[in-house]
């Protein structure tokens, strides 16, 4: 037999007996749920264009007019509901069937205000304010209303890759982060498959038939493999979920960091392995083999 | 009992000679094989005892490249053992071990492998062992879920799963129930019968007896005995003569010149003689008594020559 297809033979039973062991299984479920979880949480759980019930008591067509112009610059929609008097608007905060209610100068809400609802209120009620007030000294509405049309401020990045960066710096830290685990986790099952020959005894059988590099590269290739097609799941189950919920805006970016990290992974465990106990003894054991134990 | 007339006819070969020859290896300054040679021939099956720590695992392990000699070789037909030799051993060492969450079917087809068989060749021979040496399991049973009787007898086929041109075995039958002993005795008696030399080591006296073409009795390193058992027993079997006479007074075979008694109960006594030639002085005297009802010299069983070659 040739020794690399004895060192297959081994990385093959290596294979099997893991895609076997349940806790390889749970380890990759695991990674896999909480890669796509930190991808696409902060997305499903940031709502961008957010809905608010709010009571007006009374009719007021200006402030309500205002009210949904700052809703539409903010990316918002309020809906408003009128109020005959003050005691229902408070019965209806009170019930949570509306968010806040206004009440001439006063805002009333159960507890706390959302932010975004909080500037809403207030740019319409400065925005009505104002506008009474110019009327008041006779500028005409019209003119009022023109003056008071100003468009929100233009964003000008000087860094035209700022946004692209930005998703870079979010994969890279996913990828390390995935990376790093899983370099430990098969350094560890590497450890784990020598102390378990060892501890059952099956080294005896296997040293007989073969030459101990033979069976410690096996293991390294196998387990290393496995680890890679172990990253090559994650990362292609990540990166089709970012793309399909729009995460990323630039896919080949995504796909070019990925592919970073799995060249990484490559390196990364063939230098965990060289410096750990295992990699030590294997190339000890390559130095000494014909001279120990192995004519 | 299971057939194993299926092993028998799947071997093609005659077997080969397994020879010991000098070897030698010491731990700093312990000895524990001293100039150690014997040979196994083909469809022996050999023997071997020895006292815990003699240096009966350790000859094993040299032979399989465990363990490397100090000096002297180990040659299966003239050629000293290699890798590609060692293949074609079957082995069971002393430390039972597979692995525990392997199924039996799995891992004796991958032993067959790492001995060079083709996978369907390896996983058709491990399911025949499997059925051949009665391994009771439920289908994708991991090893570790067999009872230890079971786990033994698979430990035993990934020993023979891959037709093995020589067995060696340490302490096969430690550990098994009547019925495993039986069957693992047939099992290597139609390896022998296929010419494949066997060699295992054992602390059941009465079975190496039973079994074994050859014993070796190592002590010290050293083979202090060696051959087939009816040999070792006609070497040494004429010092001892069984007498039965039931009208002799006690005591009368203590006053004989030359004559020791080593045991007496009843009519029946147990003699060694200094000079083995005048036992026809013995029955001379035993029939002055009166009746002799039986006068033979008796073989030693393997366990009182083990006890006597140790001794020495």
């Amino acid at each position: 037999m040739k020794p690399a297809a004895v060192v297959w033979l081994v990385a093959r039973r290596e294979i099997a007996a893991k895609l076997r062991d349940k806790g390889f299984l749970l380890s990759t479920a695991f990674i896999l749920v909480a890669v796509l979880a930190s991808a696409l949480l902060p997305v499903l759980l940031t709502d961008d264009s957010p809905t608010y019930d709010v009571g007006v008591v009374g009719v007021d067509a200006e402030l309500e007019a205002a009210v949904q112009a700052q809703a539409e610059a903010a990316g918002a929609a309020v809906e408003l509901r009128s109020y005959d008097d003050v005691d229902a608007a408070r019965a209806a905060v009170e019930s949570e069937e509306i968010e806040a209610a206004i009440d001439g100068e006063q805002v009333v809400v159960d507890s706390a205000l959302d932010s975004m609802l909080e500037r809403i209120l207030n740019a319409a009620s400065a925005a009505v304010a104002a506008e009474q007030r110019l009327v008041e000294v006779g500028i005409d509405p019209a003119e009022v209303a023109q003056a008071l049309a100003v468009p929100p401020l233009e964003l000008v990045r000087l860094d035209a890759d700022a946004e692209r960066n930005a998703q870079r710096q979010v994969i890279a830290f996913l990828g390390v982060a995935v990376l790093y685990g899983l370099l430990i986790l098969m350094g560890q099952y590497v450890a784990m498959g020598v102390v378990e020959e060892k501890s059952s005894r099956v080294v005896e059988l296997l040293l007989s038939t073969i030459k101990p590099w033979q069976l410690l590269a096996g293991k390294v290739i196998g387990l290393g493999l496995l680890g890679l097609a172990q990253l090559l799941v994650v990362c292609v189950a990540g990166l089709s979920a970012a793309i399909a919920f729009d995460v990323v805006a630039v896919p080949g970016d995504a796909i070019g960091t990925m592919a970073q990290v799995i060249g990484w992974f490559v390196l990364g465990y063939a230098f965990t392995l060289r410096s750990s106990p295992p990699g030590r003894r294997w190339c000890r054991a390559r130095r000494t083999c014909r001279a120990s134990c192995c004519p | 009992m299971r057939s194993f007339e299926g092993a028998h006819r799947a071997i093609s070969y005659c077997g080969g000679v397994l020879e010991f020859d000098s070897v030698t290896k010491s731990y700093g300054g312990n000895v524990v094989l001293d100039d150690l040679s014997f040979a196994v021939q083909p469809g022996q099956m050999f023997g071997f005892c020895g006292a815990n720590g003699a240096g009966k695992t350790t000859t094993m392990r040299i032979a399989l490249g465990l363990v490397r000699a100090d000096r002297g070789e180990v040659r299966w037909n003239g050629r000293t053992v290699d890798l590609e030799i060692r293949r074609r051993i079957g082995y069971m060492p002393e430390e039972r071990g597979l692995y525990p969450k392997m199924r039996a079917l799995d891992q004796l087809s991958y032993f067959g492998m790492l001995h060079g068989m083709s996978n369907s060749a390896a996983r058709q021979a491990a399911a025949e062992w499997i059925d051949r040496l009665g391994v009771e399991q439920r289908t994708g049973d991991a090893l570790e879920k067999l009872s230890l009787g079971n786990q033994q007898r698979v430990q035993l086929a990934a020993a023979l799963v891959h037709e093995p041109e020589l067995l060696i075995l340490d302490e096969p039958f430690s550990g098994l129930d009547p019925v495993g002993v039986d069957v693992l005795a047939e099992a290597l008696a139609a390896r022998c019968r296929a010419g494949v030399p066997v060699v295992f080591s054992s602390h059941q006296l009465d079975l190496v007896e039973r079994l074994c073409d050859s014993v070796g009795i190592i002590s010290g390193g050293r083979l202090v005995a060696h051959g087939s058992v009816s040999d070792l027993r006609q070497r040494e079997g004429k010092r001892q003569l069984r007498v039965v006479a039931p009208d002799a007074p006690a005591g009368w075979a203590a006053r004989l010149p030359g004559v020791h008694v080593l045991s007496e109960q009843g009519p029946e006594v147990l003699l060694e003689l200094d000079d083995p030639a005048r036992d026809q002085e013995v029955l001379a005297a035993a029939q002055r008594t009166g009746r002799v009802l039986h006068f033979s010299w008796r073989a030693p069983t393997l366990t009182e020559l083990f006890r006597e070659a140790i001794a020495a």
